[in-house]
């Protein structure tokens, strides 16, 4: 576990890092928004979007609950380990290939397809497939899939900031590998959470009452997504 | 494969589950989401419960994003469809000399957005003694702006300024003391977006907006 430890040590001394860097941007006045301009300008911008990435990760919802979809039934560390890193893998593909590329998906139609993914991995958990197809969609397969998507999406919000070309790739990877560590951060209190109540009772009775609240919420992402898509593209 | 097998429900189950799950959706969605969000209220629930006071921040149309548009040189026509300068544009040019002094031939001509409340910096490479001749305009409100020039290599966050002023145009030349990036800080502290509209020439490299 002393790996948990070192990664929650270095995201402490990102904030503290980005203070070091502040005065010599105080110097220019200016806003926040060109604030990171100016970090980039000297080449210091690995901290700042390694934070941005983590703070993306841990903080969205849709991501982590897809991924209490995907580990709900995965009781081995290797299982997890497995499949955390199909969908890292998929994400990361897309996010680095969807920035670099500057291919600009509409932002409202990606997460709208990531709230889909929650309520696929729902369904999925409650038996559905086996149920109405007779066959199980290989999970593994899907994990990757759907890793692609949200990879789109990541990479929507990164674009949101207008990213310079200079040293456009750096900044990228320090974003990527942000995301990476916030997913592992999350990860570990999800495990957590899932560990404790693994070992009462309630978690099998519970498991059709969990799934199903999985999919209200993968659909109330849908429905929120969509209408914004029909409102505002 | 899962190694728990976690227990199939039946049809019967299946079906209930994604009932519920549906009009919990439903139900979340048309009474909380879409009224905060976009100020849809079927229901007028949203209203009563004032949420849909939060839709009218959201729906107020979106900040403008700090732009910097490429135009033909000497051109001033509003561009259609703006392509991002940031990327184009990058090889070195030499001054061409135009003996008409009345009206310099520019260079390269950009249009450049600053958001409300926002400042950016628009930057060109200049190796030291190179020229930069410049002459910008606003669509009439005042910007504050620091023309300033940053030595190559410098981690310091060191910079010179050539001119600090607020005013809705300024021209004039430069001749760089140092090689690295020469620019303008502009900062619009109004309440609506400035277009800027900036000719140059001389001898550099654009660096863009940064």
């Amino acid at each position: 576990m002393t790996s948990t430890k070192q990664t929650a040590g270095w995201l402490m001394i990102l904030p503290l890092l980005l203070l070091l860097f502040a005065p010599s941007v105080q110097a220019h006045g200016v806003d926040a928004n060109t604030e990171r301009f100016l970090l980039e300008n000297q080449g210091m911008a690995i901290g700042p979007f390694l934070y941005i990435g983590a703070k993306h990760m841990v903080t969205g919802y849709d991501h982590l609950l897809f991924l209490v979809g995907v580990i709900f039934f995965l009781f081995r560390t290797r299982d997890v380990l497995i499949y955390a890193s199909l969908f890292t893998l998929g994400h990361s593909l897309t996010l680095l290939f969807g920035v670099l590329s500057d291919i600009k998906v509409n932002p409202y139609l990606i997460d709208a397809i990531i709230g889909l993914s929650i309520v696929y991995k729902g369904f999925d958990n409650l038996g559905g497939f086996r149920r109405l197809l007779g066959f199980q969609p290989n999970t593994k397969v899907a994990v990757m899939i759907f890793g692609l998507f949200h990879g789109f999406g990541l990479a929507t919000k990164l674009q949101e900031f207008s990213l310079p070309q200079t040293d456009l790739w750096k900044n990228l990877l320090a974003f990527n590998i942000g995301v990476e560590l916030g997913q592992f951060l999350a990860l570990m209190f999800i495990l957590i959470a899932l560990d404790f109540w693994r070992r009462h009772r309630s978690y099998y009775s519970f498991s059709t009452t969990t799934n199903t609240l999985l999919m209200s919420s993968g659909l109330i992402l849908f429905g929120y997504q969509i209408t914004g898509y029909l409102i505002i593209s | 494969m899962n190694d728990s097998n976690p227990p199939i429900q039946s049809l019967r189950s299946l079906f209930i589950a994604s009932g519920v799950a549906t009009l919990i959706a439903g139900f979340v969605l048309t009474v909380f989401v879409l009224p905060a969000e976009y100020g849809i209220d079927p229901t007028g629930i949203g209203k009563k419960m004032g949420l849909t006071v939060l839709a009218k921040q959201t729906t107020a149309p979106e900040p403008v994003q700090a732009m910097a548009i490429s135009l033909q040189p000497q051109q001033t026509a509003e561009i259609t469809c703006p392509e991002p300068s940031d990327s184009e544009q990058n090889s070195v040019k030499t001054s061409q000399n135009s003996a008409s002094a009345a009206a310099p031939q520019w260079q390269d001509t950009v249009k450049i957005i600053v958001p409300a409340k926002q400042g950016l910096e628009y930057k060109f490479h200049l190796k030291k003694g190179a020229s930069l001749e410049y002459s910008w305009a606003t669509d009439g409100a005042k910007l504050y702006f620091d023309f300033h020039g940053e030595p190559k290599g410098d981690k310091t966050g060191y910079f010179k300024s050539f001119k600090v002023s607020t005013d809705q145009q300024s021209s004039g030349a430069l001749t760089a003391p140092f090689e690295g990036s020469h620019g303008w800080y502009w900062e619009n502290n109004t309440r609506s977006p400035i277009t800027v509209i900036l000719n140059t020439k001389g001898t550099y490299r654009i660096l863009g907006l940064m």
